[in-house]
């Protein structure tokens, strides 16, 4: 049975005055024997049998006090027992609520720091993701910077290439043509030389061109031009 | 485009010797390297990778025969088939005893076209050795008519007459 402190308290403080009640009562009446004793003989045997039953009723009253504070008591230890009972049940109950929230709260904290660490890893990992990402376009972009600055420098050079080139050429042609009529010059004087040393006569220009057309012509005659095939 | 070769005529003829020959074909392949790598073809443009003679040549045969130096197709097969002309070229081979001049040339592959026809053309030996005449090399038949081999023949033939002269 469980009983609360209040109803607890109210009881003791209950039998307390009860108690007190009966003192008083036996007081008074300890006090009227005396003055009946004193002021009437006669009335002695009244007296004593008042006085019995005045006894028998203190001693009564002590009894039932007595058994009051005994009932009180038991009550009490009882009350005391199960309250100690609750208590231990409220102690033990609240010390594994307690283990269970500190339990909670470590799986929670666990849980909410292992979130953090996946999210910081992710986190982490999205930034070194973002720099790769950043630096391989910046490094793109400066490859296609260099090579459109390559390309741009190369098609400079080629062009300028090409110009000095053609210059060059032309000036080759134009400097080759001056030198083959430099040589024509020469040839005629040699022909002359070399005709005239051999045969005693120079051969003209025309007369070497003679001979040559003769050659031909008379290869021709003698079917030099008719192909084996 | 029709491939009349009569187009080709003042080209083909112009060219005389194997070292013209050579030379023209080696300008063909510029111009067409030119013509084919720009974005955006120009025939005018590729001339400027040949020479002004055969620039000038070739721009004097596209405006005769009527054709478009614009048409991409027109200016590819002109060159293909010129190219193509080219190598069917006959060489006849000429040792003479002077290194000719280009009106020397001239005169001597004219006398060709004339007696033999087109498409011929000259590789020319200079030796001074053949005094004159020319010593001639066709088609793998040779033939001296040079004036050191007349001159040879004569000693050959009229030995004592000769030998009697000299006493």
């Amino acid at each position: 049975m469980n009983i609360t402190p209040i109803i607890f308290f109210d009881m003791v403080v209950s039998i307390v005055i009860l108690a007190l009640g009966l003192v008083v009562v036996a007081v008074y009446l300890s006090k009227l024997t005396k003055t009946l004793h004193n002021d009437s003989g006669a009335k002695n045997a009244t007296l004593e049998e008042a006085r019995i039953k005045a006894i028998k009723i203190i001693d009564d009253a002590n009894n039932q006090a007595v058994d009051i504070i005994s009932k009180a008591t038991l009550s009490t230890d009882l009350s005391a027992q199960n309250f100690k009972e609750d208590l231990a049940t409220a102690s033990s109950d609240q010390i594994k609520k307690f283990e269970k929230a500190t339990s909670d709260f470590t799986n929670m904290y666990t849980k909410t720091l292992q979130d953090l660490r996946t999210k910081n890893i992710e986190v982490f990992q999205n930034i070194s993701k973002d720099i790769e990402t950043n630096t391989m376009d910046e490094v793109k972009n400066f490859k296609e910077s260099m090579k459109r600055l390559t390309t741009l420098s190369q098609k400079e050079v080629k062009r300028k290439i090409e110009a000095d080139y053609e210059a060059a050429r032309k000036e080759i042609e134009s400097y080759k043509k001056e030198e083959l009529g430099k040589i024509d010059l020469k040839i005629y004087e040699f022909l002359g030389k070399v005709s005239k040393l051999v045969l005693g006569k120079a051969i003209s220009l025309s007369e070497h061109e003679d001979l040559i057309e003769k050659s031909l012509e008379k290869a021709k005659k003698e079917g030099v031009f008719k192909e084996l095939g | 485009m029709k491939k009349n070769i009569l187009i080709y005529f003042d080209l083909i003829t112009s060219l005389r010797t194997t070292q013209e020959v050579a030379d023209f074909i080696s300008e063909i392949d510029n111009l067409m390297l030119a013509f084919y790598k720009s974005d955006k073809p120009s025939l005018k443009k590729a001339l400027d990778s040949v020479s002004t003679d055969s620039a000038k040549k070739i721009m004097q045969t596209f405006s005769k025969n009527n054709l478009d130096i614009n048409d991409r197709d027109t200016v590819i097969n002109f060159f293909e088939t010129l190219k193509t002309l080219t190598k069917k070229f006959k060489v006849i081979k000429l040792v003479l005893a002077f290194n000719p001049t280009l009106k020397t040339i001239s005169n001597i592959h004219n006398f060709v076209k004339d007696t033999l026809g087109i498409g011929y053309v000259f590789d020319i030996e200079v030796s001074e050795e053949i005094l004159g005449g020319a010593i001639v090399i066709f088609d793998g038949k040779y033939n001296d008519f040079s004036l050191k081999k007349k001159i040879e023949d004569i000693f050959t033939l009229n030995n004592k007459e000769v030998l009697q002269l000299y006493k």
